[in-house]
């Protein structure tokens, strides 16, 4: 009774826009309180707790540097490369796209970031060449989806804290699937874009070489970052202080792109974006130990065993769920909230949790191109200035390529584990 | 009244960014000691997470300033009715219930470790729990506030 007292109680208020960090700090203040069990210095002490992690630290380092690296103009350096690379086969600023977007989430975590800053360069010029900007749009948001999936990946730091798995092993885990699902957009591209006309313009080798040169930082950043994370010679939040570094170094002394004054508003964005995340970190530590309190874990894991022993139809159930859940939640409260309750069922079923994670990860990118709530959608939309609904339609095909890479990333872990095992994490 | 308004968020803001640079530079600075000199130092990892914790939560009532927080707003604000308004009020004054528990309880915490040394740098524990308190108590007065002026929560200006 209290139990579905404070679930409408969640679902009215966060329906109504109270932040998410405080939906789930009332719920289970609430159902503590009820339990007889809370206390405000228990209350305060959880939070504090749950924020106090030394892997945490590699979250605003990891938002910092791709913040400095966008606002440092990187992404049209990217995009100059691409176009040598792929631009002249048809569909070939549709290619452009998804290549400039893998490549810049080899060194940004967040796709809503990646979205905005590609977004704001590629549809206008998509739209230029004579693509419908309702497509350039939905291909934009689409392929920006890698950048959670391949390191470094904000969500990947945010998933591991509570599920204690390592984060490097989940870095490397996402880099078989984030390259599997930019291929499957340009094989989709090209189908889509068969008719296009082709384009004439030749580039001479000297301009591909010095194209080359001025990506060539960028795409090196990932390499290094991966390799010390693997090599032993970094942790995950190390890395993250050295990218800071590196994006420094490259937008401030190499191409002089960002002053320090631009500096300032970048620490202060990202901190904001940093508490927002960070607060909804420990007040779901306070929500994880009310729902360990009310069995909730033990009791989901009960009646999925009791729905199926097949853990198939398991994966299956999960991914049906997490599509609907990623259709109205944004991808950290998700996971901070349902994860803690999937992840022992998950176990239970013989599912790797390394594997599990990418599920989640990948299943929750889907959604954030999902209307009513999804964030990327919206922030493409805002940008490119097309309404929700017509840039949703362009995205139906999308969700199908979408959903037929999560269908290959659920059901052939190999895809997910291969490189982790490969290079010695896990059995 | 104003002009202090604005103060409290000069420093705040003042204090946010200057965190934030702080645990990037003393991190890359650990980075460099340890595989350059091969000799760490002791607190860059606590000092880091301490203000990592205080960003949080001074950065937690700045970012409901700049309707920064992450929310759904599946009801929008101009839903007319007196249901919607009366519940939205209710939503703002248990979310100042919430930060004030909180808050009196970061201020058990003050008192309790105020003479408790943290592991590395010898701080006072209770020195540190401080930003509690005072964060929960700005948070309070803007719930507060929204709830009497009949508003709401904006989120999702950004992630």
């Amino acid at each position: 009774m209290t139990a579905l007292l404070l679930i409408s109680l969640f679902v009215i208020f966060s329906a109504l826009g109270l932040p998410l960090a405080f939906c789930m700090g009332i719920t289970a203040t609430a159902g503590l309180l009820f339990s007889g069990f809370g206390s405000p210095a228990v209350a305060a002490q959880r939070i504090f707790a749950g924020m106090n992690s030394y892997a945490l630290l590699a979250l605003p380092l990891f938002l910092l540097a791709g913040n400095i690296l966008v606002a440092g103009g990187v992404i049209n350096r990217l995009v100059v490369f691409a176009d040598l690379l792929v631009g002249r086969v048809r569909g070939g600023l549709a290619q452009v796209n998804v290549l400039s977007n893998l490549m810049m989430a080899g060194v940004s975590g967040s796709a809503t970031a990646d979205t905005a800053a590609l977004g704001s360069v590629m549809v206008p010029m998509m739209s230029a060449r004579g693509y419908a900007p309702t497509f350039a749009a939905a291909l934009t948001t689409s392929a920006g989806i890698v950048a959670p999936i391949l390191p470094p990946s904000l969500i990947m730091v945010i998933y591991a804290i509570p599920t204690r798995i390592s984060i490097g092993a989940l870095f490397l885990a996402g880099v078989v699937p984030a390259l599997l699902m930019s291929a499957a957009f340009m094989a989709y591209v090209r189908y889509a874009c068969r008719h296009h006309p082709l384009s004439e313009k030749r580039e001479s080798a000297q301009g591909l070489a010095r194209a080359t040169i001025h990506a060539l930082p960028v795409l090196m950043a990932p390499v290094l970052l991966v390799g010390g994370i693997r090599g032993g010679v970094f942790t995950a939040t190390e890395a993250a202080a050295v990218l800071v570094a590196y994006a420094l170094a490259l937008t401030m002394v190499l191409h002089r792109s960002l002053k320090l004054s631009e500096l300032v508003g970048i620490l202060h964005d990202s901190a904001l974006t940093t508490a927002s995340i960070m607060l909804m970190i420990g007040t779901s530590s306070i929500f994880a130990w009310y729902l360990a309190i009310e069995d909730v874990p033990q009791a989901t894991r009960a009646l999925l065993d009791a729905a199926t022993d097949n853990r198939y139809v398991f994966l299956l159930i999960v991914n049906v769920f997490l599509l609907l859940v990623g259709c109205v939640l944004d991808t950290v409260p998700a996971i901070l909230i349902f994860v803690p309750i999937l992840q022992p069922a998950a176990v239970a079923f013989g599912i790797d949790p390394v594997h599990f994670a990418i599920i989640v990860i990948v299943n929750l990118m889907v959604g954030v191109n999902t209307p009513p709530i999804g964030t990327n959608l919206l922030v493409i939309s805002g940008i490119a200035g097309l309404r929700v609904g017509s840039v949703t339609r362009a995205l139906l095909p999308f969700y199908a390529v979408k959903v037929a890479a999560l269908m290959v990333i659920t059901y052939v872990p190999f895809i997910s584990l291969w490189l982790p095992r490969y290079l010695g994490f896990g059995p | 009244m104003k002009s202090a308004a604005r103060l409290v968020r000069r420093i705040v803001d003042g204090l946010l960014v200057a965190s934030l640079a702080v645990i990037a530079t003393v991190l890359c600075l650990q980075v460099a000691l340890r595989y350059g000199f091969r000799s760490a130092l002791p607190w860059p990892e606590e000092l880091s997470q301490f203000l990592l914790i205080g960003l949080t939560f001074l950065g937690s009532w700045s970012a409901l300033e700049h309707g920064r927080h992450i929310g759904l707003d599946l009801w929008p604000a101009r839903a007319p009715g007196a249901l919607p308004r009366a519940l939205r009020t209710l939503s703002l004054l248990c979310a100042a219930g919430f930060v004030g528990f909180v808050g009196i309880g970061g201020l058990d915490l003050v008192q309790s470790a105020w003479s408790r040394p943290s592991t590395a740098m010898r701080v006072p524990m209770g020195v540190i729990y401080i930003v509690i308190p005072v964060s929960c108590a700005l948070m309070l007065v803007y719930f507060a506030a929204a709830a009497w002026r009949g508003g709401s929560v904006s989120t999702g200006k950004d992630q």
